[in-house]
């Protein structure tokens, strides 16, 4: 499918600058979307409630983008296509537990 | 007291609740509290809607469906986005107000959705509208008009009833309407005549003359409001309340009985719907199957195109509820005062006479054959017939049978089950139509008159237009010829004639329906018990007699009289 066209607010990433240290490396899993109806506001809204228990910076990476992680309303505008395949970026103390759970969550299909 | 439109019968006693768009303006400025201070004033705004939002849809969920519902839990959701919240933190640090905060994250997620290609996405916009509004109302100490939490006893005072505000109204805690527009047959007395709520329109000004918490007494049947009338008066207004609920009760020895004309002439008394679930009002109010069921409420209700497996569960519904007896869907009838936002149909000088109805089904054959497939697939499960608006010549009837036919095709080759000898029949509403009527008939299955429609487009008058109202009447001569007709007609080639007009359940009318050899009669549901006691009053030979002095008649206002004068 065609790339989404995500408008300037988004393209700027995460709303908080991703650290880069020494404890921290930031780790990532490419996983595919599976939603009939892609990442609409129920599964956008559980996907990001879900990744806002985590301390760590989430970003999905779509169509060359980069969307916050926990933000429903940009992940909606994202507009993920069910059968997209999406990049699950970590970065933070909790980046392994985060992103085993986004994995997870993604590939049980959200709720769906 | 007030005078207005007698939309929807009955007495309604109870507390105004004046509805009106609040004012959301504000002066842009820079915050003077601390910011602290203007955050936490953003978030107990942001709290207090989200809080009133889930009591929405708490009520929503049981009122209305789950679907629904849940598109007011999604606001909750997006409006508590932490990345939206921390853009309006952030503004609010730079010391800008709380509500130029929200306004401008608002534009830019507004702008976020507005630039997707995918029109699912682009719907977003509205939301994010609904919730601007919302927390915006909050911010600034006003009330949006929310008809789904009034207090028990409620009269509403709005200048007009939308169909989005009629899906949230209770009927349990809604006594009584009173709005500044419209007439008998506008969208608000349809509905306050379904939710059996009293209802006087076209009051001038009521918004700003009666006051929230004013004592008002709403006379539907004579189009009367009183307001804060004196104790003896609301004592005489509260026994005639209960003298009308009486006459309701009285109506009740008609339930059960079968249709019939004083000498037996047996008549097919059926309701119009506009969604599944007024089926079963319909059936509660004693009707003998659907004469009308409105799919558009299907298309209006959703956010895009509701599907062929959407269109036939809705379908199927209806016609499992009314098990054998018959269901007329009326196919999309856009267009004209129904706007589908998500068609995106141009903007036309003049509606009515524009791009709706079977001329828009026609001209996109691909969508209006997903419709037809979904109605062919409920007819294996009831006596479903497929009905096409605003037909004006024979061809419009052959495309769409074509249609039919194809749809029939590609079932089969899907070995999926439909009734094949589905009927399929018209409205007839426009001049048109009644004057080919003759040949129609031999193309059609059935017709229903549309009087509504018929009655504008042979007058010439917008029933809506107050300064033309007055030639708006199913009484002039011209209305009564035309109708005469198209009852001959049908009869002639022998098939059913019926009407799904407000004047189906008008009892001055019903004798002259008698005469000409109406066949069905087709009400909202509250009407169904007294059209029947109606018909029963009269027998062919003295409505013929009466319909012979009428019809020699030459003025609508001699017709009433005489119909008036003549009534039972």
């Amino acid at each position: 499918m065609a790339p989404h066209v995500v408008a300037s607010p988004i393209d700027k990433g995460p709303s908080r600058v991703i650290r880069k240290n020494k404890e921290s490396h930031m780790v990532s899993k490419k996983v595919t979307l599976t939603n009939p109806q892609g990442l609409h506001m129920r599964p956008a809204g559980t996907f990001a409630s879900t990744m806002g228990k985590f301390a760590s910076d989430v970003t999905v990476v779509a169509g060359g983008k980069d969307v916050n992680g926990k933000s429903p309303m940009a992940l909606m505008a994202a507009g993920i296509g069910c059968g997209t395949e999406i990049e699950i970026k970590c970065d933070g103390a909790d980046e392994n537990d985060a992103l085993e759970a986004a994995v997870q969550l993604v590939e049980s299909g959200i709720g769906e | 007291m007030f005078e207005g439109v007698n939309a929807s019968d009955g007495i309604g006693i109870g507390t105004a609740q004046v509805a009106v768009e609040p004012d959301l303006s504000y002066t842009p400025s820079t915050h003077q509290d601390t910011d602290e201070e203007e955050i936490a004033r953003y978030k107990s705004a942001l709290d207090a809607f989200s809080k009133k939002t889930e009591v929405q849809a708490d009520r929503m969920k049981v009122s209305v469906g789950e679907s629904e519902a849940e598109i007011m839990t999604g606001h909750i959701t997006m409006a508590s986005d932490p990345f939206m919240v921390d853009e309006i933190t952030n503004r609010i640090k730079q010391g800008m107000c709380a509500e130029q905060a929200l306004d401008e994250v608002c534009d830019m997620f507004y702008s976020m959705f507005d630039a997707s290609d995918e029109q699912l996405i682009r719907e977003r916009c509205a939301d994010v509208q609904d919730i601007r509004a919302g927390i915006m109302a909050e911010l600034l100490g006003k009330q949006l008009i929310d008809l789904s939490v009034l207090p028990e006893g409620s009269i509403i005072i709005v200048h007009d009833l939308t169909p989005s505000m009629t899906a949230s109204i209770d009927k349990e805690n809604v006594a009584g309407i009173v709005t500044e527009t419209g007439g008998r047959t506008s969208h608000s007395a349809i509905i306050a005549r379904a939710l059996e709520i009293p209802a006087v329109l076209s009051v001038k000004d009521c918004c700003t003359s009666i006051r929230n918490g004013d004592t008002l007494v709403v006379n539907g049947t004579k189009g009367e409001v009183t307001v804060n009338p004196p104790a003896d008066e609301l004592e005489r207004a509260k026994k005639a309340a209960a003298a009308s609920a009486a006459e309701k009760a009285a109506l009740e020895a008609y339930r059960g009985k079968p249709t019939e004309t004083a000498d037996g002439d047996k008549k097919l008394l059926v309701a119009n719907i506009g969604n599944p679930d007024d089926a079963t009002g319909a059936t509660e109010h004693d009707a003998e199957g659907v004469g009308l069921f409105r799919s558009e409420f299907l298309f209006m209700d959703a956010k895009e195109l509701p599907s062929e497996d959407d269109q036939f569960a809705a379908y199927q519904k209806v016609a499992l509820r009314m098990k054998d007896q018959p269901v007329i869907i009326r196919t999309l009838d856009v267009g004209g005062d129904k706007e589908i936002p998500y068609l995106n149909l141009q903007k036309e000088d003049n509606p009515f006479m524009g791009f709706r109805a079977v001329r828009y089904c026609l001209n996109n054959p691909d969508q209006y054959k997903v419709q037809l497939r979904a109605l062919l697939r409920a007819s294996a499960f009831g006596d479903v017939k497929i009905m096409l608006p605003l037909v004006t010549c024979i061809d419009e009837v052959r495309s769409a049978k074509a249609l039919v036919r194809e749809c029939m095709t590609e079932l089969d080759a899907q070995d999926v089950e439909y009734n094949k000898d589905i009927e399929v029949g018209t409205m007839i509403e426009t001049p048109a139509a009644s004057l080919i009527a003759d040949d129609l008939a031999k193309e059609c299955d059935f017709f229903s008159i549309g009087t509504n429609d018929l009655i504008g487009y042979t007058m010439c008058a917008d029933r809506g237009n107050d300064r033309v109202s007055y030639l708006y009447s199913v009484y002039n001569p011209a209305v009564l010829r035309s109708i005469k007709r198209i009852v001959e007609c049908g009869n002639d080639a022998g098939i059913m004639v019926g009407m799904c007009g407000e004047a189906a359940a008008d009892p001055l009318l019903i004798p002259m329906l008698i005469s000409f050899g109406l066949g069905e009669f087709s009400v909202s549901a509250p009407s169904i018990l007294r059209t029947r006691k109606i018909i029963s009053q009269w027998t062919k030979a003295e409505a013929d007699s009466l319909a012979e002095t009428v019809m020699a008649l030459k003025t609508a206002d001699e017709v009433k009289c005489a119909l008036a004068a003549a009534a039972k």
